[in-house]
C-alpha cells in the first residue's frame, strides 16, 4: 500500500493538526485511514496516499461553502449509492460515450459509485487502443461494489482485457502471462465527483 | 404534562415522559425518554436514556447509552455504554465505560472515560480526567488539574497540571501522545509532543518533541529528542 505520513500530509496540503482531527471526529476522514506503524520515536500515523490526498483536496474545495455536517453527508459512503447523476451532465465523460453507455445499460442516471467506475474506465480506454469499453464497463458495474474503498485494476490476458476490484489498497502481483495495464483507487474519483456534481445539484 | 415521579423504592418499566423526577430508589427496566430528568435519588436504568435536560444530584447508573442535549452532574453518574451530550457540566463524578462525545464540556469534578474515544469541540476543566485508553480529541482543550490519556489531540491543547483552587499544589499529567497546532503544557509526562507552536512551561518530561514552528522549553523540563523545523522562542 502506498502510504503517506501524517507529517508529510500536513506539509503537502497545508492543513493543521486541528483540521485533521476535526475532520476525523466528524467522520469526513474515515478512522480506518489512520494507520499506526512503528517508528524510531515510537509510533507514527500513516494514511493511504491517494485516498487521503484526494479527500483533503475535496474538503478544502468545499469547506468554505458547506458546513462540516453537509460535508460528512456528501462524503459518506451512503451517498455514493443513494445519489444519482445524469450521465450526460458529467463533463468527464464525452457526450458520444455517455449516449453509448445510456443505450447499452438502458438508463441515463447512475450512482456516484457507478460513475466513478465509468469515469475510471473511460479514462483508461481513451488512452489505449483495441479496448472494448462496454465490455469493461459491464464487468465493472456488475461487480457489486458497495464502497469506494476499492482499487480498480485493469489487466490483459492474451487479447482480452479485464477489470478486477480489490478492497482496500493492497497491491496485486500478476504472473507473467497477465499484464497490468492500469490501477487506481475509486475513492479518489468518487470524491471529486461528489464535490462537483452532488453539490451543484443541491 | 406527562410527569413520572419516583419517590418510592421500586421498579418501573420506562417509557416516554415530559419530566422524570427520581427522589427515591428506583430501577427502570427499559429505555427512558424525557424532556427533563431530575435525579436526586438513586436510580438504575437498565436501558438507554434520552433527554434534553438531565441533572443528577444523586446517584444514577445507566446500563445503556446516554444521549442528552444538556447534562449537569453534581452527584454521581455511571454510564456503562456510550455517552453523548451537547453541553456537559460535571462538578461531581462521572464515569463512562464506553466512548464519550460532548460539544462542550466543563468539568471540575472527577471524570473517567474507559472507552477509546473522548471527543468534543471544547473540553475545559479544572478537576481530574482519567482516560487512559482514550484519544481525547477536541478543537480546544484547556485543563487545569490532572489528566491521564493515551492521546490528546486537537487544534489547541493547554494542560496546566496544578490545582486551580489550592496554590502550590501541583499534579502530574500523563499521555503517550500530545499533538496539536498549539500546545502549552506544564507538569506533563509524555512520550511524544508534536505541533507547530509548543510551549513546555514547567516540570515536563517529554521523550520526543517534534516541532515545526516555535518551541519554548522551560528550564525545569527534560526532553529526550527534538525533531522538526523549529525556532527557539
Amino acid at each position: 500500500m502506498n502510504l503517506i505520513s501524517k507529517k508529510d500530509l500536513l506539509a503537502i496540503t497545508g492543513i493543521s493538526y486541528g483540521q485533521l482531527y476535526r475532520w476525523k471526529r466528524e467522520g469526513i476522514i474515515p478512522e480506518e485511514w489512520f494507520i499506526k506503524q512503528s517508528s524510531y520515536t515510537g509510533q507514527e500515523t500513516f494514511f493511504p496516499r491517494e485516498q487521503i490526498l484526494s479527500r483533503v483536496k475535496s474538503i478544502l474545495d468545499m469547506k468554505d461553502t458547506h458546513s462540516l455536517d453537509e460535508l460528512a453527508e456528501i462524503l459518506s459512503p451512503n451517498s455514493l449509492q443513494s445519489a444519482v447523476i445524469e450521465i450526460e451532465t458529467v463533463e468527464e465523460i464525452n457526450l458520444a460515450t455517455a449516449k453509448k453507455i445510456t443505450e447499452y445499460f438502458g438508463k441515463s442516471a447512475f450512482t456516484v459509485l457507478e460513475l466513478s467506475v465509468i469515469i475510471s474506465l473511460t479514462r483508461f480506454v481513451e488512452g489505449t487502443e483495441n479496448s472494448d469499453l462496454l465490455h469493461l464497463l459491464s464487468e465493472g458495474l456488475s461487480s457489486k461494489i458497495e464502497t469506494a474503498d476499492y482499487t480498480c485494476t485493469i489487466f490483459s490476458s492474451e487479447n482480452s482485457q479485464h477489470v478486477l476490484f480489490v478492497k482496500g489498497s493492497e497491491k496485486i502481483l500478476f504472473p507473467p502471462v497477465l499484464h497490468l495495464l492500469s490501477e487506481f483507487h475509486l475513492a479518489a474519483v468518487s470524491d471529486s465527483l461528489n464535490g462537483k456534481y452532488i453539490l451543484r445539484r443541491n | 404534562m406527562n410527569i413520572l415521579k419516583l419517590d418510592y423504592v421500586g421498579n418501573h418499566s420506562g417509557g416516554v415522559y415530559d419530566k422524570l423526577d427520581v427522589n427515591g430508589v428506583a430501577t427502570i427496566n427499559g429505555d427512558i425518554s424525557a424532556e427533563i430528568i431530575d435525579n436526586d435519588g438513586v436510580s438504575t436504568l437498565l436501558g438507554n436514556l434520552d433527554c434534553k435536560d438531565f441533572s443528577c444530584n444523586g446517584v444514577c447508573t445507566v446500563h445503556g447509552n446516554v444521549s442528552a442535549e444538556k447534562m449537569k452532574i453534581n452527584g454521581i453518574i455511571t454510564c456503562l455504554s456510550n455517552l453523548r451530550s451537547n453541553d456537559f457540566t460535571c462538578d461531581g463524578t462521572a464515569k463512562v465505560n464506553g466512548n464519550m462525545r460532548c460539544e462542550t464540556l466543563q468539568s471540575s469534578g472527577l471524570l473517567t472515560v474507559n472507552g477509546e474515544k473522548f471527543e468534543g469541540s471544547s473540553l475545559r476543566g479544572d478537576g481530574f480526567i482519567s482516560a487512559k485508553s482514550a484519544q481525547i480529541s477536541a478543537d480546544d482543550i484547556y485543563f487545569e488539574g490532572k489528566i491521564t490519556a493515551d492521546e490528546i489531540v486537537g487544534e489547541r491543547v493547554t494542560i496546566l497540571s496544578r490545582s486551580k483552587h489550592i496554590p502550590f499544589i501541583n499534579f502530574s499529567s500523563n499521555a503517550n501522545l500530545i499533538e496539536a497546532t498549539t500546545i502549552e503544557i506544564s507538569g506533563v509526562t509524555a512520550k511524544i509532543v508534536s505541533g507547530e507552536t509548543i510551549r513546555l512551561l514547567n516540570d515536563c518530561k517529554i521523550g520526543t518533541v517534534d516541532c515545526n514552528g516555535t518551541l519554548y522549553i522551560g528550564s525545569s523540563c527534560t526532553v529526550g529528542n527534538i525533531t522538526g523545523n523549529y525556532t527557539i522562542a
